[in-house]
């Protein structure tokens, strides 16, 4: 303790300021003066049970008059106080800090750190003889703190012991009556509360399969057995609510192995505020860098950002704390091309991370082709491309590929842009003939490639899906009717597509982290109740087609309750519409107040083009898993909404940026970095554009199913029929059955490199009399021009001198050539430099 | 599904590739795979795995008929009891159908459960359930056993821990897939025919007839090109995983275990000829083969149980005598070989079939009753579980569930009961609900 506090020590301090100096670590520890504070710094305990966490922080001078700043870069010493009650009789105090009212009045406790020592004024009130416990405020956020309730032990299917509680006490109904009426109430006993099972068994008085959870002594016993004495009053049909809870610190500045108290505050509807700190569980969610005490206590582990997530109640709050990844950074030589880089370069700053360099042009080359139209260039385009000395050749690159040049003979990768990101979002809505048929499936597709074609704006996309009724054969969106046609299932698509929201867990209980309750869950599902569909009787063309229909009735009710759900969205007040309600979902979900539209598609693209979503996994926004930059996210989003939803203007905005342009060499200093984008994240290139990446290097086209030939892969419309190719299934194209983006998954396997390393489909390509290593070996060319050829054709770039050198020997000395540069084609397509977008 | 678990590290997204990664440099090439998977290895309270159990699981795809095989009415109506008669087995008092007479000689060599109640009667489903253990559900894709096991106990040898023989699972419902665990744990699968005489295998032996020489040559110049694109010590952690599977891949390329896992041609012809010259028999040998090169867990598939119509010709002339043959042959041939006691052998297909016989001659779907068989790692032989009503549709005694079958799969093969992993979006997921079938633990 000595030596990791020395600044209370005059001498050390001394010391460490040389040493801090020396390390140039800044103003976070140099500090001469030791201005000691307590949070609250007077603290008001009301009833019986109350307790209160004292948090006894250092202020940092430097931060002197910035409230914000005192916050985030205090040092705290709660875990290092020795704390004690000056008046034992009003208040006790733990020795982590943990205040206990005794009995009425004005008392005082003390903190003493390294000698110095302050103390906090205690105000007791409220306590009576005969207290209540509520149900609901009292004992239910006990039980959920002691893990009574998590689903591996009594929320379980089964419950356990013949115990059954709710997940997380969101049926309170439920888990009274299994506590106070289940097992013909043996598990309370009124007449004697002490020997009442739930007791013994919550203390291991008995053998418990879940070990004791609260000691003998403790306030959560006396809790408990008061409640029981009381004779086990029933929940409040109409508890109070909570409006607000707060975590404090809400975000601090640290640097490894340090530990931080952390408090939490409810607010009621009523104004009135408690301390929950002894009730709320606390989760790190990125044990990385911060690890959590089931008490609060954080300590950080590891560079970067991490956070951990407190709940009480139905609410779920965060800490964020960050640790910088080195002393200093000096990012003199960052040139920001677009406003997003100034926001990075902050951050840089604030995690003192050091960026990578920009990438070079062949690379940014194939990186945007692959990104933005899912394609390599041709090999004029890539000659042209590091020839020019055009400055401004990366910008025009872009303009051209995303048919921003404002010049229609420039823009000629429409047709490739649009098939690209058709494929994404099919995979996403899930177009699949085995549910829609024929006709349905091409009808969705063809929606979509003119939605892309045309550069739909998204808000306008969605909400003629939304929207859409007719014959699902001649109007495409209708289909989105088809693929979920009930309204659960559409709601929990809908959230998680466009809002990025998970509701599943809603659907049988209270989302565990977040606000989203079955109220919510059906309330938004009710806005699809009253779709329907009619299907035809005909056989021909017009045979197996349906109508989506819109009709005058239909309701969803609450599972529990069976009340009729008004149809709201989420978190927000019912909407109504006279004709049709998903008009009104629609609406409010493209609608200015709704930022969680846009910050979904921003982040979606985000992580297409950057590797990473600044919210992951990128479609589960929510307030506990906040974005790795917010600012960023916020900057995006405004400028997505201000643009009216134009995507390829989000994508101009990204790519552009010197962000997206940086190198993918990670260095020493950024390495461990995989959510600040210091370096370029390295991508697989997915099934579909890989093979007609293969098909372009080998000059060879895959013939697809029920496609003509010369159909890329990208362009392929369905998910039942392009799973019969080999490539594609090995590959992991989707099949369409989810709408989470983890489908694709990222992962490699064993059977991939097999494919490619030892596969006749690659060896057939790579030797076919018709492809490029046979023209190659009929044109006569020199070997160095065939060696560069196949380098342009398949990396995008020239070999360097030494590979150069190394391939003439190897074609020279293969036994012919066509066979040496059969080989080198092979090699070079199972290069990572091929293999990945980098 | 346990979504309130007190971890849920939502904004860990390390994917398996990071871990990878992270462990590639550490351990020795080949055997890195299930590096990573320390963490969530025997995580759950099941004690350790017993890992040297492996499993022939065979599914044979659309429903094989509980009446007609091995639980035969032979007094229900004739709309019910069939055309097929019934003969003795080795157990007094037991009979089969005429269609399973090597099996009803050889019946204390296994166990058969006649009272599986399937609880689902949909195809693709089934492919799902039956070898999960858990019912589809849209938003959680479980994995198969295979996968898991592929997951928890990784390589052992140059091929790969979990293979399927031929592609007759249903993947509509993501059946025998390894679902939240990551492709990487799927099977290497092996449609190609295992009845004939020169036997290859698509990506595993070398196309265009390629000599092993030219692969080293490709080999030594990828190495070349590799490093010479390598411009600094440090790479993406996601090259290092791919660098780990390439090692992996030309390992099982080139190894000769590889080569003579499936050069199925050294086997004797008598032994051969036992397994029966047939799709089915012939796959069932490699899969032995396979078990003793190293594969932890081999699926081996068959087509065409479906029988709607003419089921009992269907039956006689095509699929019965195939499985009549082989199986108790396997079941011989690894007591022969010493192995019958670390290889658990598992007969399952989608659920049973209708008591009453359509007017096609066939029966359809059934989701009440049905049977399964196993046999070897400690499965007592000759044991008769359960029975069905008077016209087979009901399990009358000892009803267990498809999670009971996948239960005593995960007990026998040393995989905890309780075992949860994380799916890659930080959520604590139990993999499996249920006891083993209590007669086979």
């Amino acid at each position: 303790m000595y030596r990791t506090y020395p600044m209370l020590h005059p001498a050390i301090c001394l010391l460490w300021i040389v040493v801090a100096m020396a390390m140039n670590l800044g103003s976070l520890r140099a500090q001469s003066e030791c201005n000691l504070v307590a949070q609250p710094a007077q603290v008001t305990l009301r009833g019986n049970f109350a307790q209160a966490q004292l948090l006894i922080q250092q202020i940092d001078p430097s931060s002197a008059g910035n409230p914000v700043a005192a916050s985030e870069l205090s040092s705290d010493f709660t875990s290092q106080s020795v704390f004690q009650s000056l008046t034992p009789e009003i208040v006790t105090v733990s020795p982590s800090g943990c205040l206990t009212a005794v009995s009425n009045g004005a008392g005082k406790v003390s903190a003493t750190v390294e000698g110095k020592t302050i103390e906090i004024p205690v105000e007791v009130t409220g306590l009576v003889d005969a207290p209540q416990v509520d149900f609901h405020r009292d004992l239910l956020p006990l039980i959920t703190r002691s893990g009574c309730n998590a689903g591996s032990c009594h929320a379980s299917q089964y419950g356990k012991g013949g115990l059954v509680l709710s997940v997380m006490a969101f049926d309170p109904v439920l888990d009274y009556q299994s506590l106070a009426l289940g097992a013909r109430s043996r598990r309370i006993n009124t007449i004697n509360p002490d020997e009442s099972l739930m007791l013994k068994k919550a203390t291991a008085a008995v053998p418990h399969g879940g070990g004791a959870r609260f000691a003998l002594d403790s306030n959560d016993y006396r809790i408990m057995a008061r409640w029981i004495a009381t004779g086990a009053p029933k929940p409040n049909p109409s508890p109070e609510k909570i409006a607000r809870l707060e975590v404090s610190p809400a975000k601090r500045i640290s640097r490894v192995a340090q530990t931080q108290q952390l408090r939490t505050l409810a607010t009621y509807e009523d104004g009135q505020q408690r301390d929950v700190t002894a009730w709320t569980r606390f989760d790190a969610m990125d044990e990385g860098v911060v690890k959590v005490s089931s008490s609060g206590l954080a300590q950080t582990v590891g560079k970067g950002q991490g956070a951990v997530m407190a709940r009480f109640g139905d609410r779920a709050e965060i800490a964020t704390f960050v640790v910088p990844f080195a002393d200093s950074v000096n990012l003199e030589s960052w040139v920001s091309f677009q406003p997003i880089d100034e926001i990075a370069k902050s951050k840089f700053q604030e995690l003192r991370l050091a960026p990578a360099g920009l990438c070079d042009d062949a690379t940014f080359l194939r990186r945007a082709f692959l990104d933005a139209v899912g394609a390599l260039p041709s090999l004029d385009e890539t000659r042209a491309f590091l020839a020019s000395s055009d400055p401004r050749k990366r910008e025009l690159l872009i303009d051209r590929l995303l048919g921003l040049s404002g010049d229609a003979k420039l823009n000629t990768f429409n047709d490739q842009y649009a098939a690209y990101w058709s494929l994404k979002w099919s995979d996403l809505i899930r177009n699949n003939s085995a549910v829609l048929g024929e006709s349905g499936m091409w009808a969705l597709h063809n929606w979509m490639r003119e939605s892309f074609r045309t550069n739909k704006p998204m808000g306008k996309f969605v909400s003629e899906l939304i929207t859409a009724k007719g014959s699902i054969f001649s109007n495409g969106p209708a289909n989105y009717y088809r693929i979920a046609n009930n309204p659960t299932d559409l709601a929990e698509s809908t959230a998680q597509l466009f809002l990025g929201t998970r509701l599943q867990c809603a659907k049988c209980h209270h989302h565990p982290y977040e606000r989203y309750s079955q109220d919510d869950y059906y309330g938004f599902a009710a806005f699809f109740a009253r779709v329907a569909s009619k299907n035809s009787a005909e056989f021909g063309i017009f045979g197996g087609e349906t109508v989506v229909v819109v009709n005058s009735g239909g309701e969803v009710s609450h599972p529990k309750t069976g009340a009729v759900m008004k149809p709201t969205p989420l978190q927000d007040n019912p909407l109504e519409h006279a004709s049709d309600r998903r008009i009104a979902l629609a609406e409010w979900l493209t609608g200015k107040e709704n930022a969680g539209f846009a910050r979904n598609i921003v982040n979606r693209y985000t992580a297409y083009l950057l590797g990473r979503g600044l919210v992951e996994p990128i479609d589960d926004m929510r307030s506990t898993n906040p974005p790795s930059n917010p600012q960023l996210m916020d900057h995006l989003v405004n400028d997505f909404q201000q643009s009216g939803f134009d995507v390829r203007h989000l994508m101009r905005s990204i790519m552009r940026s010197r962000l997206y342009q940086l190198d993918s060499q990670p260095n020493e200093l950024n390495a461990d970095d995989t959510r600040f984008y210091s370096h370029y994240r390295v991508k697989r290139i997915a099934a579909e554009p890989l093979l007609d990446c293969i098909d372009d290097a080998t000059m060879v086209r895959t013939k697809h199913t029920n496609m003509p030939l010369g159909k890329r892969a990208v362009e392929l419309p369905d998910a039942a029929t392009n799973n019969t190719n080999a490539f594609l299934v090995t590959f992991g194209k989707t099949k369409r059955a989810s709408v989470c983006e983890c489908e694709r998954t990222a992962d490699e396997n064993l059977a991939q490199a097999l494919h490619t390393l030892n596969g006749d489909i690659l060896s057939s390509k790579i030797a076919d009399s018709q492809g490029r290593v046979a023209a190659l070996v009929a044109s006569g060319k020199p070997t160095d021009v065939c060696v560069e050829e196949l380098y342009l054709a398949t990396l995008c770039r020239g070999p360097n001198t030494q590979e150069l050198a190394e391939a003439r020997n190897f074609v020279t000395s293969s036994p012919s050539p066509a066979e040496g540069y059969q080989d080198l084609l092979w090699a070079l397509m199972n290069s990572k430099q091929f293999l990945f977008i980098r | 599904m346990a979504l309130s678990h007190p971890n849920p590290h939502p904004n860990r997204t390390h994917t398996r590739r990071d871990w990878l990664g992270s462990a590639a440099t550490s351990v020795a090439a080949g055997l890195t795979i299930p590096a990573f998977l320390a963490p969530t290895r025997l995580h759950a309270n099941g004690g350790q795995a017993r890992s040297n159990v492996n499993c022939i699981f065979i599914w044979t795809q659309g429903g094989t008929s509980h009446h007609d095989t091995f639980d035969p009415k032979p007094l229900a109506s004739d709309g019910v009891r069939g055309p097929l008669s019934v003969i003795e087995t080795a157990i007094p008092g037991v009979h089969f159908t005429e269609l399973c007479p090597r099996m009803a000689k050889e019946v204390n060599r296994f166990s058969l459960l006649r009272s599986w109640n399937p609880k689902n009667a949909g195809h693709g489903v089934a492919d799902h359930w039956c070898m999960s253990g858990r019912n589809i559900n849209p938003s959680l894709i479980y994995p198969c056993v295979g996968s898991v096991v592929s997951q928890q106990l990784g390589f052992k040898s140059a091929l790969p821990p979990f293979v399927q023989l031929g592609a007759h699972v249903d993947r509509s419902f993501q059946g025998g897939l390894p679902g939240v665990l990551g492709l990487e744990h799927a099977a290497f699968e092996i449609h190609a025919e295992a009845n004939v005489d020169r036997f290859s295998v698509r990506d595993i032996t070398p196309p265009l007839n390629m000599e092993l020489t030219r692969i080293d040559r490709r080999r030594d110049l990828l190495d070349k090109i590799d490093r010479m694109q390598r411009t600094a010590d440090k790479q993406p952690a996601a090259y290092d995983a791919l660098d780990e599977h390439y090692k992996t891949a030309f390992k099982m390329i080139t190894a000769p275990e590889t080569k003579q896992a499936f050069d199925i041609a050294t086997e004797p012809e008598a032994l051969r000829n036992d397994y029966g010259r047939s799709s089915f028999g012939q796959r069932l040998l490699l899969a032995r083969r396979l078990i003793q090169s190293g594969v932890r867990f081999v699926t081996v598939s068959d087509p065409g149980w479906d029988h709607h119509q003419d089921c009992f010709n269907g039956l006689k002339q095509h699929r019965m005598p195939q499985v009549d043959q082989a199986l108790p042959a396997l079941l011989i041939d690894l007591e022969q070989q010493g192995l019958l006691d670390s290889t658990l052998v598992v007969w399952m297909t989608d659920f049973g079939r209708t008591p009453k016989i359509n007017p096609a001659i066939g029966r359809d779907h059934w989701a009440s009753s049905g049977f399964a068989i196993m046999a070897g790692a400690g499965i007592p032989g000759g044991s008769i579980i359960g029975d069905t009503d008077a016209d087979g549709g009901q399990p009358k005694s000892n009803e267990y569930f498809t999670e009971n079958i996948v239960a005593t799969m995960y007990h026998k093969l040393g995989l905890p009961l309780d075992l949860t992993v994380t799916a890659s979006d930080g959520r604590p997921i139990r993999l499996l609900e249920g006891e083993p079938v209590r007669e086979w633990v």
